[in-house]
């Protein structure tokens, strides 16, 4: 076996959706959607190439109304492969997941749903993702499949399940 | 999916054509490759087929008695508008989605992207294959012998005195089982490897007709017939669904270079023959599999079904010491195998397939002889060009770098590999082995539902 990088990074940020008379309609619906039992990771398990995913809210502001609210979506992570060459693993598990997040994202709604637009949403996906100046990987001969177990069994955390001292 | 109906749910087995849900077992082939010349004509003789009028298509509908033949059709896109199809049905607009570009561009010019090159380049091919545009329609026929195969041709129309009217003949492709030790039709190819082993498991398949449970998941019938449920828009009319693509090949199999190879392995490396064999394949030649056996092919207790024959997944054998990565069938099927990323299983395929040309012996070494090929998918980008371009021609989704199947692999002397693991650290590499195998043909087409063949084609 080769010592071949298997993984790579992504690093998604992408503008949400500024509503003109409510301009935190759509972070907190996104907020409020990625905190729900819908994002549960039972797609990406079935994906089996994500290592890790971390959803963050980015660019923090303040409305007219006094409402707090983020200007950006962000989707960190680490996957195998090539996102072009196994995007149907993607649109065939987590295309739902997607559709419901495009709904809120820039640019995004012609996408929907993904399914049938995978060309565009590869595109998208391409577009959005910020380079990555340098990363390190503990293991980069390694994949999902071959780090855990059949079948992958990842779990989704919430900001607060974090050990605490 | 909504009101909770699932795809199989719509899967109507006496509108698919026969050879998508099941193997006939029959033991002769006799496959026409035709041309519209007349699309009014042409779609009488369709229309007549659909209906049963001359000879009738073969679906997957139960059968009381085997019968004496079947018959199944598939066009190309380019065939499909020849056709000259109603405004309704108009094949731009049917398939107009990224899972059907392949079927759209066609066999040729998506030939080169798969390793159809060199001699396997699509400008090499049989005269009957080898012009962009000509190839309208794939029609099969299947016959327990070679009589009721001359008897259906004649009745179809399609000999050499006969052609039936809109229609032109281009060619057509004999095939026929080889004959075992016993002197009975084999499943058995000319490389002398049994084949056909291991088909998927389909849900919503009638077990009768397919596979028997072997163990392995079931795959979600939309990676198959064009249903709910698939990563692709389905085509439109919604007519169009419970059909199916196939990629139609025909590989021509250089059995006189493989034993040549396998004597110079012998001879130079000191590498048993058998082992050798077994080793590229990830079978014994009688079909039993490494994974479970890999110091002997004498496993009786395996050789009593299909399903012992498939009753494994590689997890034992992570560093591929029993059966290499790079062997032909964990590359094309990785099952379990942890060093493949993503969901292997979403790229299955049916396939169907008979041997052509005579047996090789040392009279008959230099006659052509291959395998007449159907590789049945519902995205034939996401499926059958994804396993030949990123399992068969290349190496990186398992950290074997440039290696491509040793055995259906675009290989050629100058850098050939096939690294053979013979312990969790060490290994043996095999170099500057030949192609084994060369396309001579193909044609990527569209199996339509029997309600869709009428809709599209009864006048």
């Amino acid at each position: 076996m080769s010592n071949t990088i298997r993984q790579q990074p992504l690093s998604f940020v992408a503008p949400i959706v500024i509503d003109d008379q409510d301009p935190a309609l759509h972070y907190e619906t996104l907020r409020a959607l990625i905190s729900s039992d819908k994002v549960n990771g039972n797609g990406l398990n079935a994906v089996a190439t994500v290592h890790f995913a971390n959803f963050i809210f980015l660019e923090k502001t303040t409305a007219a109304n006094g409402k707090e609210y983020y200007k950006k979506l962000a989707l960190f992570t680490f996957y195998d492969g090539d996102f072009e060459t196994y995007v149907k693993d993607f649109v065939e598990n987590v295309g739902a997941l997607f559709d419901s997040l495009l709904v809120h994202l820039e640019n995004g709604k012609s996408l929907i749903p993904v399914r049938e637009n995978e060309d565009d949403f590869v595109k998208y996906i391409k577009n959005y993702d910020q380079p990555v100046a340098r990363w390190y990987s503990a293991y980069p001969d390694k994949i999902v499949n071959k780090i855990t177990s059949h079948p992958v069994q990842g779990v989704m955390y919430y900001d607060t399940d974090r050990p605490t001292k | 999916m909504t009101n909770n109906v699932t795809s199989e749910q719509l899967i109507k087995l006496d509108d698919i054509q026969g050879l998508i849900v099941r193997g006939y077992n029959m033991n002769v082939v006799r496959y026409f490759v035709l041309r519209v010349t007349e699309s009014t004509e042409a779609k009488k003789f369709i229309s007549d087929l659909a209906n049963g009028r001359t000879l009738k298509i073969t679906t997957a509908g139960t059968w009381t008695d085997k019968p004496s033949y079947c018959l199944n059709i598939g066009f190309t896109f380019e065939g499909l508008k020849a056709l000259k199809l109603s405004s309704k049905c108009d094949p731009d607009q049917a398939f107009n989605h990224r899972n059907y570009t392949a079927f759209k561009e066609g066999a040729i010019f998506r030939s080169e992207a798969i390793g159809d090159i060199k001699e396997s380049a699509a400008s090499e091919w049989v005269d009957s294959l080898k012009v962009a545009d000509k190839v309208h329609i794939l029609l099969f026929l299947f016959a327990e012998n070679e009589q009721t195969l001359i008897e259906k041709s004649e009745q179809l129309q399609l000999t050499d005195k006969l052609t039936p009217r809109g229609i032109e003949i281009l060619g057509h492709f004999n095939g026929a089982k080889l004959l075992g030790k016993d002197g009975k039709p084999s499943d058995t190819i000319h490389f002398g490897y049994r084949d056909g082993i291991a088909q998927p498991r389909v849900k919503g398949f009638p077990t009768k007709y397919g596979i028997e449970d072997n163990d392995q998941p079931e795959i979600p019938a939309y990676q198959f017939i064009l249903l709910p449920g698939g990563s692709y828009k389905l085509p439109n009319p919604a007519v169009l669904l419970n059909g199916s693509f196939a990629a139609f090949r025909v590989l021509e199999q250089n059995v006189a270079g493989f034993e040549m190879f396998l004597q110079l392995q012998q001879e130079v490396n000191g590498i048993d023959p058998e082992i050798l064999t077994a080793k590229m394949c990830g079978r014994w030649r009688n079909g039993v599999p490494l994974d479970i056996s890999p110091q002997s092919p004498y496993a009786p207790e395996l050789l009593v079904s299909d399903a012992k024959l498939n009753s494994f997944d590689y997890s034992l054998d992570p560093e591929g010491v029993k059966c290499p990565w790079g062997s032909h069938i964990r590359r094309t099927n990785p099952r379990h195998s942890a060093e493949v990323p993503g969901t292997p299983n979403g790229r299955r395929l049916i396939r169907r397939g008979i041997p052509y040309g005579t047996a090789y012996n040392h009279q008959t070494a230099n006659e052509a002889r291959g395998l007449l090929g159907l590789f049945i998918c519902a995205s034939l980008e996401g499926q059958f060009e994804f396993v030949m371009k990123e399992w068969v021609n290349k190496g990186e989704f398992t950290s074997l770098g440039n290696e491509k199947d040793p055995l259906l692999g675009d290989n050629y002397p100058k850098n050939s590999t096939f690294t053979i693991p013979t312990s969790e650290t060490e290994s043996v590499k095999i170099n500057g082995f030949e192609r084994f195998i060369t396309t001579k043909g193909g044609a990527y087409c569209f199996f339509p539902s029997i309600t869709a063949l009428k809709y599209m084609f009864d006048l």
